[in-house]
């Protein structure tokens, strides 16, 4: 552009140039035409006519003259053209600036939107810090149970340890087995108990692990979303880098199209001041026509006619001089004014720059701060690094639980299989018992029946002494029958089916005092059953242990004084029954059996429920030492506890406590 | 303990219903089968019988095996009442009697249970499978002769169908009482 206006501008002066020298010659042709006038004054007329043919020549030179001055016109048309071209430039920068303003609104709104997704960010770790929290209460209770667990197995390791002990018992103790092998089938069934227990705790911890499986599913959920939004901001911070670079670019080539128009308004100054050099030529040229006209009009006083046209003329040549020193005024102020506009723009240029720098700071910023959200993001993919390790390690800990519960189990089972291997020996020793007990009644019988059948056919042939023989015979024999029937019974009692039925005590207290009538009324007893609450019992065995316990009492009566046995029963928490081995939160029926007989020692209130245990000779009171053993026995195949408590010659108190 | 009371202790009108008893009895000509291995058992069994106011054939097998056997055979005679013991070789009393109660010919035999052994649940097996009464055998000679006694006594009457259970076993208490 700036060449071809330049060009334009040679070739103008070029003309201009030519044209000045056309008026030269024109110039030199008047001289030569007003010599001629001056040596031809005698061709006057004839010379007139030349001089009109000249002044007719001097209006083609005005033509030309008004030409030039068109030209000029044109030019100065060119010239507005050129300004508002660059008034449209200015427009377009503004429309650029209004552009680079959205964009700004644009970062600004899109910074919004970070610090919102901040907020959420924040929110997001709250949730985190209290799921943590959960986890670690988790945990704590994890801990407890596996505590508990550990105090379980330190219980069972315990009572392993008894048992093995109770084993060795066994087998040293061979008088006692029964009492032994008793205690092993209800400690297998409390392992059992236990093991069920266990088993429930296990399922539970189960359940926990896969809880927290899915707990750790979620965070890693999140974790992941958490992630992908990183990405998300990372994606937003690289196009705003990506736009920032494209201001910085757009910012450059306006300070490019800047520097341009700076050179382009030099040049034209350039061209301007070449148009006044130009101008003052012509003025110094219109001065010398001025000279050469007064000459003229000098040398021409006697053609005053044609002196005063020439005048004319000159006048107005000058008054078209002048018309030009005007236009080249005008041209100049227009010049000043291209140059104000040229410092406008350089002034606007320089606050674009400004702006323009301004935003690359604002720019700056925007990249510090998406700098720190990275930097936060790094840290929240740390804080969820943290967590996904903390989820591995519970996990790993889970898994140890597993493991641990398995080799509890493990343990279980095998103390399951040791427990079932006992009982399976107790059940050989009981049907041992049971059998020899059993087939020892046929001989025994037999030998009964003939001692009877020898005192009935031939009493009469036997001497006193041979008679008393036979009774001593046939009464430890009936004792041996005792002794045998007992065994029997307390053997049964470990083998026969358990059958827990809700049963009213006052009936089986009823069915043993018809059984026992004879003896009560022998014993004038009283017998007081009140207060009775039903309970949950082997019907059968529960009947045996009342006959035993109320047999007991009427046997071991004082002689002088009439036996009065209260019956007493209810139902109370473990918490108020006064006895350690109860557990404090489970009901229990509470049965207490009274009398006021002989009593026993206090020393011997554990011995009197141990087998063959008697503490009176057989002459002073009958019995095996069997009947409390069974008494025993059947309350703990009630998972039950009995305990007798006397002072001699106080009577005897039995308190049974069986499950409600 | 207790002896058998046969005239003594007992009102005019009991005495005359025991009489009554006594002489169906009396007339009576039983026909028993004895299944015992044990030969003691069989010969207490066989003196106490003797020592009775009965008439009485005993006809005595010791297995289980035998004693089916000599039911199989004999076609049209069947004894009056079969008293069995439960512990016995080759074939014991729980198989003969459920063998018995799926007989048509036989399974109206009464059977009496007579063994050592008392046992309540063995005692109530044997009372749903079918037997007539339980004897449990008695430690003296004249207890025996009681318990054998009660029961003819009450196979005498045509008491053939089985009892309540509280009526299943013989205890030789009272033989001519109800």
């Amino acid at each position: 552009m700036a060449k071809n206006r330049s060009y334009e501008l040679n070739i103008a002066n070029k003309e201009l140039a030519f044209q000045s020298e056309e008026k030269e010659k024109r110039t030199a042709e008047l001289v030569l035409a007003n010599r001629k006038i001056v040596v031809q004054n005698v061709e006057k007329e004839q010379r007139a006519v030349e001089k009109e043919e000249r002044a007719a020549e001097l209006v083609i030179a005005n033509e030309e003259l008004a030409y030039q001055n068109d030209e000029k016109e044109k030019r100065a048309a060119e010239l507005l053209i050129a300004n508002e071209e660059l008034a449209y430039q200015n427009d377009e920068k503004e429309k650029r600036a209004a552009e680079l303003n959205i964009a700004n609104i644009e970062l600004a709104y899109q910074n919004d939107e970070k610090e919102k997704r901040a907020a959420e960010f924040s929110i997001a770790n709250k949730e985190l810090a209290y799921q943590n929290k959960e986890k670690a209460k988790r945990e704590a209770e994890l801990s407890i149970a596996n505590k508990e667990l550990a105090f379980q197995s330190d219980q069972k390791e315990k009572r392993a340890e008894e048992l093995v002990i109770a084993n060795k018992e066994l087998a040293y103790q061979n008088q006692v087995k029964e009492k032994r092998a008793a205690e092993l089938v209800i400690a297998n069934e409390e392992l059992a108990f236990q093991n069920d227990e266990k088993e429930k705790r296990a399922a539970e911890l189960n359940i926990a692990n896969i809880e927290l499986a899915y707990q750790n599913n979620e965070k890693e959920k999140r974790a992941a979303e958490l992630s992908i939004a990183n990405n998300e901001l990372a994606f937003q911070n690289a196009e705003k880098e990506k736009r920032a670079a494209e201001l910085s670019v757009a910012n450059k080539e306006l300070a490019f199209q800047n520097k341009e128009k700076e050179k382009r308004a030099a040049e034209l100054i350039i061209a301007n001041k070449e148009l006044a050099f130009q101008n003052d030529q012509k003025e110094k040229r219109a001065q010398e026509l001025d000279v050469a006209n007064k000459e003229l009009a000098y040398q021409n006083q006697v053609k005053e006619k044609r002196a005063a046209e020439l005048v004319v003329a000159n006048d107005e040549l000058a008054f078209q001089n002048h018309e030009k020193e005007k236009r080249a005024a005008e041209l100049n102020i227009a010049n000043i004014e291209l140059a104000y506009q040229n410092d406008e723009k350089e002034k606007r240029a320089a606050e674009l720059i400004i702006a323009n720098a301004e935003l690359a700071v604002q720019n700056l910023d925007k990249e510090k701060r998406a700098a720190e959200k990275e930097k936060r993001a790094a840290e929240l993919i740390i804080a969820n690094e943290e967590l996904a390790f903390q989820n591995d390690e519970k996990e790993k800990r889970a898994a140890e639980l597993i493991i641990a519960n398995k080799e509890l189990a493990f343990q279980n089972d095998e103390k399951e299989k040791r427990a079932e291997e006992l009982s399976i020996a107790n059940k050989e020793l009981l049907a041992f018992t049971y059998v020899s007990s059993h087939d020892l009644q046929e001989p025994l019988r037999k030998i009964q029946t003939f001692v009877s059948r020898i005192a009935e056919s031939e009493g009469a042939n036997l001497s006193e002494k041979g008679k008393e023989y036979f009774q001593r015979i046939m009464e430890s024999a009936k004792r041996m029958q005792t002794l045998i029937e007992d065994l029997l019974a307390f053997s049964r009692v470990n083998t026969a089916e358990r059958i827990f039925v809700s049963t009213s005590l006052d009936l089986i207290i009823e069915e043993v005092k018809t059984e026992l009538k004879d003896t009560i009324e022998e014993k004038h007893a009283i017998i007081e059953a009140t207060e009775l609450c039903p309970a949950n019992v082997i019907r059968f065995q529960f009947r045996q242990l009342i006959y035993n316990l109320i047999a007991n009492a009427l046997k071991f009566s004082r002689p002088d004084v009439p036996a009065h046995i209260t019956i007493m029963s209810k139902i109370a928490k473990g918490s108020a029954l006064k006895n350690d081995k109860l557990s404090p939160d489970k009901s229990y029926c509470h049965i207490t059996v009274t009398d006021n007989g002989i009593g026993f020692e206090s020393k011997f209130s554990e011995r009197i429920f141990e087998v063959f245990q008697k503490l009176h000779d057989k002459e002073e009171y009958t019995g095996t030492g069997i009947g409390l053993a069974i008494v025993k026995k059947i309350v703990e195949n009630h998972n039950g506890i009995i305990t007798a408590t006397s002072e001699l010659g106080s009577g005897a108190r039995f308190d049974i406590f069986i499950p409600a | 303990m207790h002896t058998a009371r046969l005239t003594s202790d007992t009102s005019s009108e009991d005495s005359q219903h025991d009489l009554s008893r006594l002489l169906s009895m009396l007339l009576e000509h039983f026909n028993l089968l004895l299944a015992d291995d044990d030969k003691d058992d069989c010969l207490f069994f066989r003196d106490a019988l003797e020592e009775l106011p009965v008439q009485a054939e005993l006809t005595t097998v010791h297995n289980g095996e035998q004693l089916m056997q000599l039911l199989g055979e004999s076609k049209d005679t069947l004894p009056h009442v079969l008293f069995l013991d439960l512990n016995m070789p080759r074939k014991n009393g729980f198989e003969c009697l459920s063998e018995l109660k799926l007989d048509d010919r036989l399974k109206s035999l009464p059977v009496i249970i007579f063994s050592t052994s008392f046992e309540q649940d063995v005692v109530n097996l044997l009372y749903k499978k079918g037997g007539q009464y339980y004897i449990r055998k008695p430690a003296e000679f004249s207890q025996l002769k009681n318990v054998i006694l009660e029961a003819l006594t009450l196979i005498a009457e045509g008491k053939t169908s089985q009892p309540d259970r509280d009526q299943f076993v013989i205890t030789g208490r009272n033989p001519l009482a109800t």
